[in-house]
């Protein structure tokens, strides 16, 4: 295992970015939408939010661009397609198993929701970073 | 939901705009994949409404602004970059600005030729127009210094539209008494005495005043006492000094009331000295009681006129209701008096405007023409900077090269010509404060008393 511990813990906005890639490759409007649909809107990512993210994530070698794109007649051309790399899938299990153990601490507590929420989204309406 | 109608051209109009804040090298890469991203987004929320779009369109420029600075700072880890920029250095705005103006003050000193005609040129036209402004603060702005001083007022009479200040002491009592618009009035004429006993013999500018002069205007003296009614009553040999006179004769000295000098030989008793700022009529330097005769007040002396009159105004009563007055009375005397009053019109006019009607526009004029010079100078400066400007663009592209931004630039710019400005204005005061000194410490007495101000008006 590569030294994946100085990447987490993960913002959460990272965290779903890596998420929404997790499936193949998309573009920035469908990491939104992923994002949105997965929390039921709860976390709706801004564009600014979303590529300087991206463009973090890049730098880091998490994900990169990819080169295959849909067929022309569905493609736009200015459009740019991003996929988890091997250390990006490597680094999102790391953080799944910090936050699962965080939440069995929690649990053995007896700390559990009143209610049902979105996994790990921020309070309905919040799109900070 | 990728639906063929375009995207509103308004919010994706607004929302690349708003993408210009961010940072050119992130822009390159993004700028693009974000409008496109943009109008995806914009197109569903179009399906919920206009509304839907412009909430939309408010809340990813409010994003994009929060997070321009996150995406400077990546902009420098760019992988197209290499990721071998140098660290980016921030420094503080004031600390840029201190930068930019020593970098500017010795930019200056490097081409001294350039510097100096610059700044003179500045310095010329900024002094004229701080020398002429402060004449005419002092004249036209600033109020008379005496109490309430809009509701003193001076009175004009004459004929055919020709008004002289000058009243028959049987007119001025009239006219002053029978209106009813005035708290007090007074008559003053100027006159001149000669001085003894005071080492060098002196002739000296005054007046002569009827007794309610100082309360009429306003003033309490700054030593001893003013006229009161016992002085014309006893037709007393008393005299006011100015302010002037006491320090310049007497030092200043506290016990100079009481003392008696020699005034056209005759001993004359000074009981009081005025406050520095008194000056009516202008170049007066004492006031004497001025008592009517009854040869003066004598019905065939309304034909003379020689006394000025100054009058203040009661509470509660304009000009127009007070010139109302005044010229139903004038209306009486015409009839009364025809031989000497026939068509005489009475009016009443503020002792400011009355003071400075003669040099206004001629002040006004030379006002119009220094900013013009100012102006010229302005412009002249303006050339000089393009000028050395067109010379700088290697300076210019090497520094953008290395980094600066258009606004840095933009202040480095701007910081010059602060630098220029700055020197210009210093230099400016000084010439004003030169000039002031040399041509105008004459005999004309409007321009006494203008000190260089900061403030307009009071």
């Amino acid at each position: 295992m590569r030294d994946v511990a100085r990447f987490i813990p993960l913002s959460p906005q990272q965290f779903h970015i890596l998420l929404a890639l997790t499936d193949g490759r998309l573009h920035g409007y469908g990491i939104i939408r992923d994002v949105a649909g997965r929390t039921d809107g709860a976390l709706r990512l801004g564009t600014g939010t979303l590529y300087t993210a991206l463009a973090r994530l890049s730098a880091l070698g998490l994900i990169d661009e990819s080169d295959r794109r849909p067929p022309a007649e569905a493609d736009d051309e200015r459009r740019r397609y991003y996929r988890l790399t091997p250390l990006g899938r490597e680094v999102l299990i790391a953080e799944t198993s910090r936050l699962e153990a965080l939440v069995g601490h929690a649990h053995k507590k007896g700390v559990r929701p009143a209610l049902p929420r979105p996994a790990l989204g921020r309070p309905a309406g919040s799109r900070t970073r | 939901m990728t639906g063929n109608q375009p995207a509103p051209p308004g919010p994706r109009r607004l929302y690349a705009a708003a993408l210009r804040l961010w940072p050119r090298q992130v822009r390159a890469r993004d700028a693009a994949d974000m409008i496109a991203t943009f109008e995806a987004l914009a197109r569903d929320a179009s399906a919920r409404g206009r509304l839907a779009v412009w909430t939309l369109t408010v809340q990813e420029i409010v994003d994009l602004a929060r997070t321009m600075r996150a995406a400077r700072q990546s902009g420098g880890n760019l992988p197209d970059c290499a990721g071998e920029a140098a660290p980016h250095v921030r420094t503080h705005p004031m600390t840029a600005l201190w930068q930019d103006v020593r970098y500017a003050y010795r930019m200056l000193l490097r081409q001294p030729s350039f510097a100096l005609v610059a700044v003179l040129t500045l310095a010329l036209g900024i002094g004229a127009n701080t020398a002429v402004f402060t004449v005419i603060n002092g004249v036209l702005l600033r109020p008379l210094p005496y109490a309430d001083p809009d509701r003193i007022v001076t009175l004009l009479n004459g004929r055919n539209g020709r008004l002289s200040a000058a009243f028959s002491p049987p007119n001025f009592i009239d006219v002053t008494r029978d209106s009813g618009v005035f708290t007090g009035a007074a008559a003053f004429m100027p006159t001149t005495a000669n001085v003894t006993g005071l080492g060098e013999p002196q002739r000296l500018d005054g007046a002569d005043v009827t007794w309610p002069f100082f309360n009429v205007i306003g003033v309490t003296p700054a030593l001893g006492r003013v006229f009161t009614e016992s002085d014309e009553r006893n037709n007393a040999a008393v005299v006011v000094l100015s302010d002037g006179l006491w320090r310049r004769q007497f030092g200043a000295r506290a016990d100079v009331v009481n003392h008696t000098v020699m005034m056209d030989g005759k001993p004359v008793t000074i009981i009081g000295v005025t406050p520095p700022e008194v000056a009516l009529p202008r170049t007066a330097e004492y006031w004497r009681p001025l008592v009517f005769s009854p040869r003066d007040i004598a019905p065939r002396a309304r034909g003379a006129q020689y006394v000025f009159v100054v009058a203040r105004l009661k509470a509660g009563v304009d000009l127009a209701a007070a010139n109302a007055r005044i010229a139903t009375v004038a209306d009486r005397l015409s009839r009364d008096f025809p031989n000497t009053n026939l068509d005489r019109a009475m009016t009443a006019v503020r002792l400011h405007d009355r003071m400075v009607t003669s040099v206004r526009p001629a002040l006004l004029v030379l006002f119009g023409a220094v900013t013009l010079v100012l102006l010229i100078a302005c412009v002249n400066v303006a050339n000089l900077l393009l000028a050395r400007a067109h010379g700088r663009t290697r300076e210019v592209a090497v520094r953008a090269a290395l980094g600066a931004g258009r606004g840095r630039l933009i202040q480095q710019f701007l910081s010059e010509s602060l630098v220029l400005g700055l020197a210009g204005a210093v230099g400016g005061l000084l010439v004003a404060y030169g000039r002031r000194a040399r041509s105008w410490r004459s005999d004309r007495p409007a321009f006494h008393g203008c000190p260089m101000s900061a403030s307009i008006g009071r």
